[in-house]
């Protein structure tokens, strides 16, 4: 149940940039973003702010992911008293909710997106 | 392009019209010895420069001419249709404009634009149509280095991205010849021209380089091979001045105030101190300096005696400090154009040349095409790495150091291209932060006393002195008079705007 919390919201849940703009996405799309930045740097031998960009963007998904990890635990241990198939079906619940919001509302604030500066789930990720 | 006039041709017009002809066209209607005043921009990005494509600019150099002109064009943010959200329209058109497109990526932003060319699927180019603000970032820091090098998408020579800026470049002098008003009227002129954005650093070293006429080199210098501001003047010397053709052209610096006081340095970029020959060079490429613009004004420090120099002062010294108030740092000594025109008297007495002697003028920068915009209720932003409307409009045009620019003002015999440029390297020039009021001075040691009432006021301006911009040097049988300067006119009797 934890992993699937965690993976959940890894991919879905909103959380602020810092020092490197405003926005609010999630914390897979800050991996997504520091990865790229990291790329650039040694594909393109890039001297300027690249490391930097990369590492801060790396540095905050690893910190969201480690406190996700946590907070996850916490929510498994919230369910871990129901029945196993009210416990299953309680998780499945809570994550297709979770997601369903976050395809259907422009919850995410997108300033490195080509296409909206708010955005859904798939908005994130288009 | 236009033939270059024959030398004797350029000469004898010279003797008459006051500045020489270097190019076909037909005389201006309006034509006045006296001259007159005329209100431009030489400070204008469009989607040629990187850093407005990147920013969703879709305006070209055409569009920047014809924004110029008085046309109405469309500004981002763009809906999914390729509408344009905003509209804007210059309530008065400009006499004249400088399209001066950064010079370094010109190539590579024609081929990430442009779905088909050479390179428009390279990593580089798919990360700023996937992550524009990411590949903004990543991009523009590249040359801010002190050895800035070219992306792996140009070949290992470079030469594909060259081959892509040749395209570039012959776009600008199309969109520009076909801006220019050769006719009679002489309604508009448009230069050719770039800029070269030297930022060791993030200390900003950039100029604006205008051509005189059509005749231009094959390629514009950039930052990435001419590292250096010499290196520059070596390019424009060799390619433009000693080709053996009509070629002319000048370099505007600009944002000494964010170039951490390297602007007006004492010594060359190589530490070595100024010679004469170096300031007798700086002096004869760089006449004029932009002093107000988008990113602030360089004309005096802040706190001081003069206490109008608050006007439009960025807190910080370096262009790359921008980024963060936790970076700022005070302006350098030697940041402000008065500071540089001191240091130029300084060097002129030790070493027998000034290499600071320079005219003041202003101009937009815009990152928008957006020409003269200049009014403070139409300021739609600066577009270039700040506030970004490319996915909507902002709440504030831009940060709140930022200001809409000014424009710049040469007295000249008529609205062609010689005259223009002739009145930039005579310096009779001056900057406003946008309102067209004519401002003019002549400097002399026998003017009378009510010169400044007088209905040729002009007429005995030049006839008794020097206009703004000029030399007053002491009569040899009268040295120890002092000189006598015209004061400013709200409006001259003999000059005017031309009718549109």
């Amino acid at each position: 149940m934890r992993w699937l919390f965690w993976l959940a919201a890894l991919a879905a849940l909103p959380l602020p940039i810092f020092g490197v703009g405003s926005g609010r996405v999630p914390a897979l799309h800050h991996f997504e973003l520091g990865a790229l930045a990291l790329a650039f740097t040694l594909i393109e031998r890039a001297q300027g702010i690249g490391p930097l960009l990369s590492a801060l963007f790396l540095g905050q998904a690893l910190v969201f992911a480690l406190a996700l990890w946590l907070a996850a635990g916490l929510v498994a241990k919230l369910l871990a008293g129901l029945p196993p198939l009210a416990r299953t079906r309680a998780t499945l619940f809570l994550i297709v909710l979770g997601l369903a919001l976050a395809i259907a509302q422009p919850i995410y604030r997108t300033p490195y997106s080509a296409h909206a500066a708010r955005s859904t789930l798939l908005g994130v990720y288009r | 392009m236009k033939r270059p006039l024959p030398l004797a041709a350029v000469l004898a017009a010279g003797l008459c019209l006051g500045f020489a002809r270097s190019e076909e066209r037909a005389p201006c209607a309006h034509h006045d010895p006296l001259r007159q005043p005329f209100f431009g921009d030489l400070h204008v990005h469009t989607a040629f420069s990187f850093d407005g494509w990147g920013q969703g600019t879709r305006g070209t150099p055409r569009d920047a001419y014809a924004f110029a002109k008085g046309d109405s064009i469309g500004i981002q943010p763009y809906d999914g249709g390729g509408q344009a959200q905003r509209r804007v329209q210059l309530r008065r058109p400009l006499d004249f404009t400088l399209v001066s497109d950064h010079a370094e990526l010109l190539g590579e932003t024609r081929m990430c634009a442009t779905p088909g060319a050479p390179g428009y699927d390279s990593f580089v180019c798919w990360l700023n149509h996937r992550f524009p603000l990411l590949g903004y970032v990543l991009v523009n820091s590249e040359h801010s280095s002190p050895t800035p090098h070219r992306f792996r998408m140009c070949g290992a020579d470079g030469e594909r991205c060259r081959e892509q800026e040749a395209l570039a470049w012959r776009a600008i002098q199309d969109a520009a010849e076909e801006a220019y008003d050769r006719s009679a009227a002489c309604r508009f002129t448009s230069f050719v021209g770039y800029e070269w954005t030297g930022m060791p650093d993030g200390n900003n070293l950039h100029r604006n380089v205008v051509f005189r006429n059509a005749v231009v080199p094959s390629r514009p210098a950039n930052y990435i091979e001419d590292t250096t501001p010499e290196a520059l003047w070596t390019r424009l010397e060799r390619d433009c001045l000693e080709a053996g053709n009509a070629c002319d052209v000048l370099a505007i610096p600009h944002n000494s105030n964010v170039s951490g006081g390297l602007m007006f340095q004492g010594v060359r970029s190589d530490g070595e101190p100024l010679t004469r020959a170096d300031a007798v060079r700086r002096a004869t490429h760089e006449r004029l300096l932009e002093v107000t613009q988008h990113k602030g004004d360089s004309e005096c420090r802040a706190g001081g005696a003069d206490e109008l120099c608050g006007y439009e002062k960025l807190p910080y010294a370096r262009m790359a400090e921008m980024a963060s108030e936790r970076m700022w740092s005070p302006p350098a000594p030697l940041s402000y154009a008065r500071e540089g025109l001191g240091e130029g008297l300084r060097l002129g007495r030790k070493l027998g040349a000034n290499p600071f002697a320079l005219g003041l003028i202003a101009s937009t920068d815009t990152h928008l095409a957006t020409s003269g915009l200049v009014d403070e209720d139409r300021f739609a932003g600066h577009a270039a790495g700040t506030v970004s409307a490319r996915l909507e409009i902002p709440p504030l045009p831009d940060r709140l150091d930022f200001n809409p620019g000014g424009l710049a003002v040469l007295w000249a015999e008529e609205n062609s291209r010689d005259a223009l440029f002739e009145a930039m390297r005579r310096r009779e020039a001056y900057g406003t932060s946008g309102p067209r009021m004519q401002v003019r001075f002549f400097g002399g040691y026998g003017y009378a006393e009510d010169l400044c009432s007088a209905a040729d006021f002009a007429a005995q301006g030049y006839a008794g002195g020097v206009p703004m911009g000029a030399t007053c040097r002491p009569p040899r049988e009268s040295t120890a008079r002092r000189p006598r300067a015209g004061r400013p006119r709200s409006r001259s009797p003999r000059s005017r705007t031309p009718a549109r």
